[in-house]
């Protein structure tokens, strides 16, 4: 008797553990989604058959995955917020979400994250949404291998495809993003990482900081967005290894730092901007190993940065390698590659014997008055810049490189 | 003077064309010129205005191989009318140039530019029937081939180079063409120089009155989002609901996407606050239109979340505030305590 209580005990609980597997779509249990999650408990899967889903806000208040076979597509009707996240440790994998609503007030997503922590987000594809994926009070979430396609003309309908607010611990990676506002937008996010995502064709930035400390952004590829990336109010940022390319327009540039400190920007490539880096408010920045390459301005440094240092860096092919506006300057350039350098180097140290002025007295005319670059390689401008080779007056002192190299660094 | 007459030296001009008409009708009008090496020294056609010359004979005996029709100047009606109708047109210039009047001088070049266009059409025609109706019981026979003399210039015509080039007479023809066009075109630009002046003070008059207009804005500009930038951040201005914008005294117009920049740029002190004319705010209900400062009443909450933290919204009246404060919560705050913080 004493046995047989026992025997009926563990029968109990393995019946009571068992996890569910609830499958949605065209002869199946559930017709709608909507049901399923309403029978679902924690920890049961979600399986949804592919087919076209009118779900009009799908709400997942458990703890469960929600998986598509085939990518199932959820139609949001341009009304809707497609999907909300209001649980924890809640999956969605592989569907295919259009047609979010649009609006100026609430921030419509195709995936909304609600104050939840371990949700992970993959393998979906997100089209004409307005927010594509939003994350808000989420902590310790990933969003991975995510396809995100927005089509709007004008930046004031269209929303941001990755966009992250008061969060922490976030994962994204491997994301491609084209067509929204920004591609990935960090406000008040901290301790998240960035890595192997392609960010193209956004109308504003592919990638905005905003007040998000001790982030870092790893192998990324930033072009041909209507602004390149903006990382701002931000500190403790790491960029290593990305590539900020065709960011063309008088108000582009591949990476615009303004109000940034303690960060560190390390073996990025910087290909045909308008400006490579534009700087502004920055402090206590190092930066090496990066490769400035066929820019109209490779590097912006405003008057208002102080303790940058800028070592081991390459300037090949740039219209103008450094611009700035005023003639204080408390950084240090040393031990960088300018390919418009004509020093020599007489004891073969690989160094060159004089220091270099990336300042040209044309590109100070230019800060003052952009318009003069209409006279830019007319014999006017070339008679300037050797005036003031015998006769300087405008170029900053202290600007300088005093250790040139000779040959490139090989980047 | 007439003001309808035309001018002493286009009257003499004309008279001068008139005599040089009259000598045409005695000087070769145009020359086809044949080259090969069998003759050296080539063949010369020469077309006067009433008769063909040169050497008509050896270019027929040459013709009849090829079975092209013999060249007789009784075969030719225009050699019987050609003569008359350049007397009338030297007459015609004489006349014109005595009567001075302007209308006949317009009616004299549009007549004497149609016989030129008909005169060159004849010849191409003649040219045309001569070098394709060719005798089918010819002793040289090239399938495909036709003898077509340029109607100007140089063609090669089996082993004959052929040029046709205007004569003594042709040439003064397009010489008295000439002169024509200018008399005509002296005239006409002659009768518009009043017009002209009158659309050039018309032109001045446009031109200040644009001035006048465009220098006289001095107002708010409305933000364009996507092509506006912040003056104080230089982010592109995406969410105009939170703009604003600066006036100074002198009419510069400076843009914000947000407050936050408003309040951080004044700070700097850039603008002293004697040279600030205005500030406005964009309305954050209705179309997003521009107030002013004075009249707005403003709302802060974190719920608005705007582009660059300031997260305070304009109103033009307190009714709206209240409607948006219900939704997002928040607290009423004023200019004036925001600009001393």
């Amino acid at each position: 008797m004493k046995y047989c209580i026992y025997i009926l005990s563990f029968l109990a609980l393995s019946v009571s553990s068992t996890a569910k597997t609830l499958h949605v779509g065209k002869g199946q249990i559930f017709n709608s989604i909507s049901q399923a999650l309403a029978v679902a408990n924690n920890g049961d899967v979600v399986l949804v058959e592919t087919g076209i889903y009118h779900e009009k806000n799908l709400i997942i208040s458990k703890s469960i995955i929600l998986r598509g076979l085939d990518h199932p597509v959820l139609d949001g009707e341009h009304k809707y917020e497609i999907i909300s996240i209001k649980a924890n440790d809640v999956t969605v994998d592989g569907f295919k979400v259009i047609h979010s609503g649009v609006s100026s007030i609430e921030d419509f997503a195709g995936i909304k994250i609600y104050n939840s922590r371990n949700v992970i987000i993959k393998n979906n594809i997100l089209e004409d949404t307005f927010f594509g994926i939003y994350s808000q009070y989420g902590t310790n979430c990933t969003i991975e291998n995510n396809q995100l396609t927005a089509y709007g003309k004008q930046e004031q309908e269209s929303g941001n495809g990755i966009h992250c607010w008061k969060s922490d611990s976030l994962k994204i990676i491997a994301n491609t993003i084209s067509g929204h506002r920004d591609g990935i937008y960090f406000e008040f996010v901290t301790n998240s990482v960035i890595w192997r995502n392609t960010s193209f064709k956004n109308l504003r930035y592919g990638l905005h900081f905003m007040f998000s400390n001790s982030d870092s952004y790893i192998t990324n590829i930033f072009k041909n967005n209507g602004a390149g990336v903006a990382v701002m109010f931000s500190s403790k940022v790491k960029m290593f290894h990305n590539y900020f390319e065709e960011n063309w327009g008088d108000a582009a540039y591949g990476l615009l730092l303004k109000e940034i400190s303690d960060s560190y920007i390390d073996n990025n490539r910087f290909v045909k901007n308008t400006t490579g880096i534009h700087m502004e408010g920055a402090s206590r920045i190092t930066m090496t190993k990066n490769v400035f390459e066929d820019n109209g301005w490779a590097l912006k440094i405003q008057a208002s940065c102080m303790d940058i240092t800028l070592n081991h860096n390459n300037f090949i092919s740039n219209t103008f390698d450094v611009g700035t506006n005023g003639s204080l300057v408390l950084n240090t350039f040393d031990y960088n590659y300018w390919d418009k350098y004509d020093g020599y180097d007489l004891n073969k140290d690989k160094i060159g014997d004089i220091p270099y002025r990336p300042v040209s007295m044309y590109s100070m005319i230019v800060e003052q008055n952009p318009t003069a670059m209409m006279l830019f390689r007319s014999f006017m401008t070339s008679l300037l810049d050797k005036t003031e080779k015998i006769l300087p007056t405008l170029t900053p002192e202290g600007l300088k490189d005093n250790y040139p190299l000779m040959k490139a660094l090989p980047l | 003077m007439e003001k309808k007459g035309l001018q002493s030296w286009v009257r003499i001009l004309l008279i001068v064309c008139g005599l040089a008409l009259i000598v045409v009708l005695f000087v070769p009008l145009w020359g086809i010129d044949l080259a090969a090496p069998q003759y050296p020294e080539g063949l010369k056609l020469l077309i006067y205005p009433n008769k063909l010359s040169g050497n008509v004979d050896i270019i027929n005996g040459l013709n009849h191989y090829i079975g092209m029709k013999t060249l007789h100047t009784e075969d030719f009606i225009e050699f019987r009318i050609l003569p008359y109708i350049i007397g009338f047109f030297a007459a015609a210039f004489i006349l014109v140039a005595l009567l001075k009047r302007k209308r006949l001088l317009n009616i004299l070049f549009i007549l004497f530019v149609c016989f030129g266009i008909l005169s060159m059409y004849d010849f191409w025609r003649w040219e045309y029937n001569y070098g394709h109706n060719l005798n089918p019981d010819a002793a040289i026979i090239v399938p495909g081939m036709a003898y077509q003399p340029p109607l100007i210039g140089f063609k090669q015509l089996l082993n004959f180079g052929a040029y046709s080039m205007p004569d003594i007479g042709g040439w003064i023809f397009v010489g008295v063409g000439v002169a024509l066009f200018i008399c005509v075109f002296t005239e006409l630009r002659a009768s518009k120089k009043i017009k002209k002046i009158g659309v050039s003070v018309n032109t001045i008059i446009a031109i200040a009155t644009l001035t006048t207009l465009v220098s006289c804005s001095a107002g708010p500009e409305p933000l364009k989002p996507g092509v506006d930038n912040c003056h104080f951040c230089k982010m592109t201005i995406s969410d105009v609901k939170f703009g604003a914008e600066i006036v100074t005294t002198k009419g510069k117009v400076y843009k914000f996407d947000d407050m936050h920049c408003v309040l951080a740029y004044l700070h700097t002190d850039e603008l002293s606050v004697a040279s600030i004319k205005d500030i406005f705010f964009t309305n954050f209900c209705g179309d997003h239109s521009l107030i002013s400062q004075k009249r707005s009443s403003l709302l802060e909450t974190e719920q608005l979340r705007s582009p660059m933290g300031g997260n305070i919204a304009a109103f033009d009246n307190t009714d709206s505030l209240k409607m948006i404060q219900q939704h997002f919560g928040g607290d009423v705050v004023t200019w004036n305590e925001l600009s001393k913080k």
